[in-house]
């Protein structure tokens, strides 16, 4: 039987989409966000960068109406007025020596940008060091030269605008972290929605392969494309079923109709007195019986109705019957039987069909191989299912004709003068595919004969 | 014996009755399944021959009412309908055997008569002898005229049931569903050679042959006339 996926299957489509939008979608988020928090830093940067500015324009101003020690003044009052202020700034001599403001100095591991902005590590004032975990703070300046060898540097702690984008990288994240788990629930369950509405489809047809004709599809009024993709196979399968209903009535009404004239015939025929010719026409009239019986067999056997009436049958204990059966008749004829039969081998199918079809498979070997020859009867456990093998040391069938031999009727020129009417391997491959078998021929050196897959 | 025919082909009945007439026994017949269901609630037989498609009421139910009835007469199905599922439809509705149409009529006398001595024969029968030819079902052994005979366990079935069915036509059809358990057309005369070996050994070295071949119907386990 098909193998069921029930857990997230790899290769199924909808795993595949759900995966893919996943993906997508997680993508296009991140972009998104990388955008928005690219934006924001950039934004704080540039007003720090405006303030500083303008400082630095009040200041000189400051400084052009008051001189040195007004600029100094100010800038203590501003120093002093806020201690934990993210200002900062350094007044100093044309010797570098500082003058007024809250850096200690001139900063010596600067960075200086092109467009003449630095950026620097501050140090840590001993009592701050405490609170937080960081060492160095990262600071942006811009120094400023003034009339009189006088130096200016204005500039910001960074400490706020890196912590705003901490935070906004961590809510971002935390964001992303979100979105993906919503689109991978999402997907899941989109992808486990439509995963079921196909199963309930594959599961029908599954139940129609089986043999059960007259199973439907749940129809769930949705008015989707599923529902119209199981109106529609419902719609096939109830043409199907109309079908073989047909060809089984017609099958019923042969059996019934033709078969009751003709057993008159052989019934009118038996109450003729004993004579040689009269047991002759007997044997004529039960083959041409047995022929249409084992036509609509096999057209029985076709419809697929005998699944109902499957059980487990011991393969193992069917082969050693089979052999033990034409055993003496193999024997009479100068052949030996040679028994390969694993022990144990149980398959689930119809026991008097499949004791049929290997019976069918001996006699073809039976009647074709030459006298003093051997035939082989394997029945193997293999991944493919319980395998049946006859192998005869016959002439074989020309591979032009393997597919030829397993029609109706259909036999090799060759064989038209012995006994049989050409329904026996028909009748094998029947019962090989109602079984979801087989029946493989290799007619190379002798025939092998193998029913794969019980 | 008395049996009952119920039948609606009118030549099909008259050729089963005929025969069975011939053949010795009381026959009557019924042609639509009401009718027939009456007959055999109001009168004894040994046993019924049922088609199963018949006018007014069909012969499943015209046995599950007989049975319901508690009429336990063996019943025969007689069907165009072959499939072992038809098979299991009418033993399981309470028939006892089933002959699918077309059939030899000595297929259906030695039938008939198979089932009219299960009615009264017991089974449990562990010796079985026919002139000097015995068995014992128990120990497994088999001798003629005090010589013991060596038989394989098949040869041992066949021979056991070829005993218990003494004096009776058996079909090669009935060994192969009863002592080889399978229902199959054979396409070779497997069991004519099984038949043949089991012959070489319990007649070939005496005078009077006890397993004879019936033309055209099968073989027999008897004493000569």
């Amino acid at each position: 039987m098909a193998a069921q996926f029930k857990k997230a299957n790899p290769r199924s489509t909808t795993f595949r989409l759900a995966l893919g939008y996943t993906l997508l979608f997680t993508a296009s988020v991140l972009l998104l966000f990388a955008g928005l928090y690219a934006g924001t830093v950039s934004f704080a940067q540039q007003q720090i960068r405006t303030a500083i500015q303008a400082d630095i324009t009040a200041l000189s101003e400051q400084y052009q109406r008051f001189g040195a020690p007004g600029l100094q003044e100010l800038i203590d009052r501003r120093v002093n007025a806020r201690t934990t202020s993210p200002e900062l700034y350094l007044l100093a001599n044309r010797n570098g020596s500082p003058l007024a403001g809250n850096l200690s100095g001139w900063p010596a591991d600067a960075i200086v940008a092109s467009d003449g902005w630095l950026t620097f590590d501050l140090g840590i004032e001993p009592e701050e060091s405490g609170k937080s975990s960081r060492t160095t703070y990262k600071a942006l300046a811009r120094p400023f030269a003034l009339q009189g060898g006088f130096r200016l540097l204005v500039g910001r702690d960074l400490e706020q605008l890196n912590d705003l984008a901490h935070r906004l990288r961590n809510g971002l994240l935390m964001g992303m972290a979100l979105t993906a788990v919503l689109a991978v629930l999402g997907g899941w369950y989109f992808s486990r929605r439509i995963s079921r509405r196909i199963e309930r489809i594959n599961n029908a047809c599954r139940q129609v392969m089986a043999g059960e004709l007259n199973q439907r599809i749940p129809r769930d009024d949705t008015h989707d494309e599923f529902d119209a993709l199981a109106g529609n196979i419902n719609a096939m399968l109830g043409r199907i079923e109309a079908a073989v209903g047909d060809v089984r009535r017609v099958a019923d009404n042969i059996a019934h109709d033709l078969r009751t004239p003709l057993s008159r015939l052989r019934s009118t025929l038996e109450s003729v007195d004993d004579s040689d010719a009269k047991h002759a026409a007997l044997r004529e009239a039960d083959q041409l019986l047995d022929t249409f019986s084992a036509l609509l067999r096999i057209a029985r056997i076709e419809a697929g109705e005998r699944r109902a009436g499957f059980a487990q049958v011991d393969l193992s204990a069917m082969a050693h019957d089979v052999a033990e059966l034409y055993e003496p008749v193999l024997d009479d004829a100068g052949q030996s039987l040679r028994l390969e039969i694993s022990p144990g081998v149980l398959a689930i199918g119809d026991r008097d069909l499949l004791f049929q079809a290997v019976a069918n498979l001996l006699d073809n070997a039976h009647k074709y191989a030459p006298a003093r020859s051997q035939i082989t009867l394997q029945l193997s456990s293999e991944s493919g299912g319980a395998t049946f093998r006859i192998i005869d040391q016959g002439p074989g069938i020309p591979a032009v004709d393997i597919e030829r031999v397993q029609q109706r009727f259909q036999r090799l020129e060759e064989s038209r003068s012995s006994p049989g009417v050409g329904l026996g391997l028909s009748m094998v491959k029947a019962v090989a595919e109602l079984h979801g078998a087989q029946l493989v021929l290799d007619g190379a050196g002798g025939l092998t004969a193998s029913i794969r897959g019980i | 014996m008395r049996l009952l025919v119920i039948e609606d082909d009118p030549k099909t009945a008259e050729f089963i009755v005929k025969g069975l007439q011939e053949a010795g026994h009381n026959a009557e017949s019924s042609s639509d399944g009401k009718d027939g269901l009456f007959m055999a609630l109001e009168q004894d037989f040994d046993v019924l021959v049922v088609d199963r498609m018949l006018p007014e009421l069909d012969g499943l139910s015209l046995v599950r009412s007989l049975r319901a009835a508690g009429k336990t007469a063996p019943v025969l199905f007689l069907s165009a309908l072959a499939e072992v599922n038809d098979k299991v439809d009418g033993l399981r509705a309470g028939g006892d055997d089933y002959l699918a149409k077309p059939f030899a009529f000595s297929e259906l006398l030695a039938r008939i008569e198979v089932l009219a001595r299960r009615a009264d024969s017991s089974a449990a029968d562990t010796q079985l002898r026919i002139a000097d030819l015995e068995m014992d079902t128990v120990r497994r052994k088999v001798s003629r005229a005090g010589k013991r005979i060596d038989l394989q366990p098949r040869e041992f079935r066949l021979l056991e049931y070829l005993l218990r069915h003494a004096g009776q036509v058996v079909t090669r059809t009935m060994l192969l569903e009863n002592v080889w358990d399978y229902h199959f057309d054979p396409q070779t005369n497997v069991i004519d050679v099984h038949v043949s070996r089991l012959r070489g050994k319990i007649d070939k070295e005496f005078d009077q042959p006890l397993l004879h071949t019936v033309r055209g119907a099968g073989y027999s386990l008897r004493e000569a006339d």
